[in-house]
């Protein structure tokens, strides 16, 4: 009934398959740009003959950093979502299942609020100092520590939602039945918020994977992400473009395959955790 | 109880802690490094009391000024233009059905890659010589454009980049909120004899109020943070063309090794930006309710 | 097994007091029922019994122990939630076990004590599914055999019949009161539902505003209400109220605006006016002049098959009667009503206090 558009279902189709295609064809295009040869992309060929060369070049070339920061990205991305999931669980059980004066909860998530707000790369001077001091620059450490701060207000809000969806009958029952903290906590409530919680752990891992200003602030080769690797290709003199094309594919690959896999994970986040 | 008392306080902990050492702390840091110019001499940091002196160098810093500027010009234009494209397609493309799996995957992709990827992206589409967009004026015989190149363009160009990046997210969310209006109002209305417009105007467009204002807060603090696709498509140039401030502050403290000038810069920014979002959601909240 | 005192006990939310001065003492064994108006702080009470709630003022005993500062999971009860609260991601089998678990018994100590409950309760068949598997009354079973199977000293219930459809509300009502005589348990009752309040119960507490208004057994507070509100409370149809003048003259009658006469049961000297409840099943259809009589003009006739009900008026008032035999009246007819002068309630129609 909501014919508002006036359009018939097949202008309303057409426009939406154009937009599909509008928001798609970029990817299409590097994509394909990641399998030719260079020659064939400065040609502005449309027939070519796709070559690995570039992937080859990216995953395997001396000067290429690619699969160190493919593992660097790995560990930081898992760690700092282990991390983050494991404190803001906790905090938002404590703060809306344990009897927290009133103005504990709001200045804390005022607090998260304000911090998610301020762009990450005010406070990466701070870090960088603070981390430089005690040995922490350069370290897996220090970018872990930092992406886990970034992620914490969103993780807090989004596991405060789904654990305000927990009866607190639930939890007072647990309590009767002699379930002491931790074990009302493992036995009771984390086992029904398990789909929020892999709600919550796509979305920090996917963030954490594609953080840029602070991990460029925080670390060196040795540390460096994939962001930052590809990032490093529009920094030379003659651009790569190829190789920037194939190692942007591949940077795209687990975010891809984790929106197949847990799309509805992603959309459930998306919708009930990172706007609501 | 003594036990409950203890979880209670073991469980919030580790997350004020990690708030007060890592953001708490270093707004003090901040703060205190602002007041100085340091040196790093053998991994020691030197600091030299200046006073006020960086912030008085702030009004006059062309890149900072230019940094704000084009950050709330480059917000307010590539989020107003997310907004209107994403509510007109959800008005558009409401209630259609077919492959809503696909649509769904190619609408939140953009949001789950990494900017600078998006940037990747746009650099090679953008190139004046062989990128896809260039090609196609030539095709219809125009002349090309040095979309990135040129002072007077760059910043549009970055903001299209955005206004592809993020239509998507705001459509997607314009869409859950128009479907999951009571259909027997729109039935109602036109029994009422509402014309079109009058039921977007008086029906459609204050129920969706709230779920408009949510996305375009959350849509301004993520502008405000622009720094990614910057730095891949023009690292802030050409000039200060496309200098935002987050790229201004990463110069100033990093690339050129100024920690208190930066500092002082990054509370300015801090100050700034807070007043301007806490003004607009005022402002969008109390537009809100009394319709 | 075990016996409950309360002293002295108030809750305070903030600054609003919830629970006044609460004096309460349940002995082993015994069915009591808190029954009040929502919102009154029967769940609160109940809460505080069970640990749940803390407590502001005042002691509350145990089987004789203070329990004060005792964590629920230590005070021996267990307590069945109106919502039911069974664990949507373990079985019958584990929601009632998951006490157990916790408690360190072997899965052979658990389920030597799940059967027999789950005998009791008729569960057997539905040991290995998911409460979103289970109808209404199952998953209210569940819950109970949750509670039995920790063996409690006290249970505790909370409008446990509140979500089930009216049939199989009566079924689980008479189940409970059965399961009570076997088991013997202590039990705090909380209803807002006065049936509910007078079939189970061994003795009721009523419950007004966080005050005790009454406590005695069902038929006790039934025939001698210490208050209107009480006497209002109980009963169903409810009680009805007339507020009339003494004759000064002759203080042993009561008399309506409409000039009709009650004879009361004693003299009221010294009182103006007088509140007479009288229950709808204590009125009798009689013939115009009978003394005591009232006249009254029928407005609605409701047979219900066992009985039939009249909805009357007289001036102002509305009266409600009861009668186990099917009338011969019509809407409009004026009909005389009279009930033995010893059913009458008397209420101050100021304090509202029984006199
Ligand atoms: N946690 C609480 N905080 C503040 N007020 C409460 C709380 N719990 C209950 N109340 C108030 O206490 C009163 C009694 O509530 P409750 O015991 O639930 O009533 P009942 O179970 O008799 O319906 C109500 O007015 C309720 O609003
Ligand atoms: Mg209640």
């Amino acid at each position: 009934m909501t014919d508002h558009g006036r359009s018939a279902p097949l202008a309303r189709h057409a426009v939406l398959f154009g937009f599909a295609l509008i928001v798609l064809f970029p990817f299409l295009w590097i994509v394909m740009a990641s399998f030719k040869t260079q020659i064939a992309l400065l040609m502005g060929q449309w027939k070519f003959s796709p070559t690995l060369y570039s992937y080859d070049a990216v995953l395997n070339g001396k000067t290429s950093d690619f699969v160190t920061n493919f593992k660097n990205s790995s560990i930081i991305a898992i760690t700092s979502t282990t991390i983050v999931l494991t404190v803001a669980t906790l905090a938002a059980f404590s703060l809306y299942r344990l009897r927290w004066a009133d103005w504990v909860l709001r200045i804390l998530l005022a607090w998260s609020v304000i911090f998610h707000m301020v762009p990450p790369i005010t406070l990466a001077g701070a870090w960088y100092t603070m981390f430089r001091s005690i040995g922490l620059d350069n370290t897996y450490a220090g970018i872990i520590l930092a992406h886990t701060t970034i992620n914490l207000p969103m993780a807090l809000w989004m596991m405060g939602v789904f654990i305000k969806d927990v009866p607190k009958e639930l939890v007072e029952a647990a309590q009767i039945d002699g379930a002491k903290t931790p074990r009302v906590l493992w036995n009771v409530v984390v086992p029904i918020v398990r789909p929020g919680l892999a709600a919550t752990g796509i979305l920090c891992f996917i963030f954490s994977w594609n953080e840029f200003p602070v991990a460029l602030t925080l670390s060196q080769r040795a540390t460096a992400t994939v962001p930052l690797g590809i990032g490093k290709y529009a920094q030379e003199n003659t651009i790569a473009f190829t190789e920037m094309a194939a190692a942007s594919t591949l940077s795209i690959v687990p975010a891809f395959i984790l929106l197949i896999v847990a799309q509805r994970f992603i959309v459930r986040g998306l919708t009930s955790g990172a706007v609501k | 109880m003594k036990s409950d008392t203890f979880w209670r306080y073991a469980t919030l902990a580790p997350a004020v802690i990690l708030f007060v050492l890592l953001t708490i702390l270093p707004l003090f840091n901040l703060a205190a490094l602002s007041f100085h110019n340091v040196e790093w001499i053998n991994r020691e940091a030197v600091w030299e009391w200046v006073g006020l002196r960086n912030y008085a160098k702030l009004p006059n810093d062309t890149l900072f000024n230019a940094g704000i500027l084009n950050t709330i010009l480059f917000a307010v234009v590539a989020v107003a233009f997310q907004m209107v494209l994403g509510f007109w397609l959800a008005l558009m493309t409401t209630r259609v059905t077919r492959l809503r799996v696909f649509y769904r995957t190619v609408f939140i992709l953009p949001i789950l890659v990494p900017g600078i990827v998006i940037g990747a992206i746009w650099k090679l589409m953008y190139s004046y010589d062989f990128g896809i967009i260039n090609q196609v004026i030539l095709w219809f015989g125009g002349n090309p454009v040095d979309w990135l190149g040129n002072p007077d363009l760059a910043l549009m160009s970055v903001i299209i980049v955005d206004v592809w990046h993020w239509t998507p997210f705001c459509f997607l969310l314009m869409l859950a909120s128009l479907e999951s209006l009571p259909q027997d109002i729109f039935e109602a209305a036109e029994i009422d004899g509402a014309r079109r417009w009058q039921v977007l105007r008086y029906i459609i467009l204050p129920l969706m109020m709230p779920a408009i204002i949510v996305t375009f807060i959350f849509r301004m603090i993520l502008a405000f943070k622009v720094f990614d696709e910057i730095y891949l498509l023009t690292g802030g140039g050409p000039g200060t063309s496309t200098e935002v401030i987050s790229f201004t502050i990463y110069r100033r403290f990093f690339t050129e090794d100024q920690s208190g000038y930066g500092s002082a810069m990054s509370l300015a920014t801090i100050a700034v930006i807070a007043t301007m979002i806490i003004l607009a959601s005022r402002f969008a909240t109390r537009k809100g309710p009394e319709q | 097994m075990a016996t409950v005192e309360l002293k002295g006990v108030t809750k305070r939310f903030g600054a609003v007091e919830v629970i006044t001065n609460v004096d309460l003492s349940i002995e082993e064994g015994e069915f009591l029922v808190l029954v009040g108006p929502s919102g009154c702080g029967k769940s609160t009470l109940l809460r505080m019994i069970s640990g749940l709630e803390t407590i502001s003022v005042g002691d509350m005993f145990i089987g004789g122990k203070r329990v004060n500062d005792v964590p629920a999971r230590d005070r021996g009860i267990s307590m069945v939630f109106q919502s039911y609260a069974l664990y949507p991601h373990m079985t019958s089998a584990q929601n009632m076990s998951f006490a157990l678990r916790l408690a360190g018994k072997t899965p052979d100590e658990q389920s030597k004590r799940i059967k027999p409950a789950a005998g009791v309760l008729g569960l057997g068949d539905y040991l290995d599914r998911f409460p979103r598997e289970l109808s209404g009354g199952q998953r209210q079973r569940v819950a109970m055999g949750r509670a039995i199977v920790r063996e409690p000293d006290v249970f505790l219930f909370d409008e446990p019949l509140s979500n089930l459809d009216a049939k199989l509300r009566v079924r689980m009502r008479a189940e409970l009161k059965e399961l009570h005589q076997k088991l013997k348990t202590t039990t705090v009752y909380v209803t807002h539902d006065q049936v509910e309040a007078m079939t189970l119960a061994d003795r009721i507490v009523v419950l007004r505003d966080g005050i005790i208004e009454q406590v005695g057994a069902p038929l006790e507070l039934y025939d001698n209400p210490r208050n209107k509100f009480v006497g209002s409370f109980l009963g169903s149809p409810s009680m009805n109220f007339f507020d009339l003048r003494v004759d000064p003259d002759a203080p042993e009658q009561a008399v309506f605006a409409d000039g009709d006469k009650l004879c009361l049961p004693r003299s009221l000297e010294g009182h103006s006016r007088v509140t007479v409840g009288i229950r709808p099943e204590a009125l009798n259809l009689v013939a115009e002049g009978t003394e005591n009589a009232i006249s009254a003009k029928v407005v609605v006739i409701e047979p219900t098959g066992a009985e039939t009900e009249l909805f009357l008026r007289k001036g102002d008032t509305h009266i409600i009667a009861s009668f186990r035999e099917r009338l011969n009246v019509r809407p409009g007819d004026t009909v005389f009503l009279s009930a033995d002068p010893a059913k009458y309630h008397l209420f101050d129609s100021t304090t509202e206090m029984a006199i």
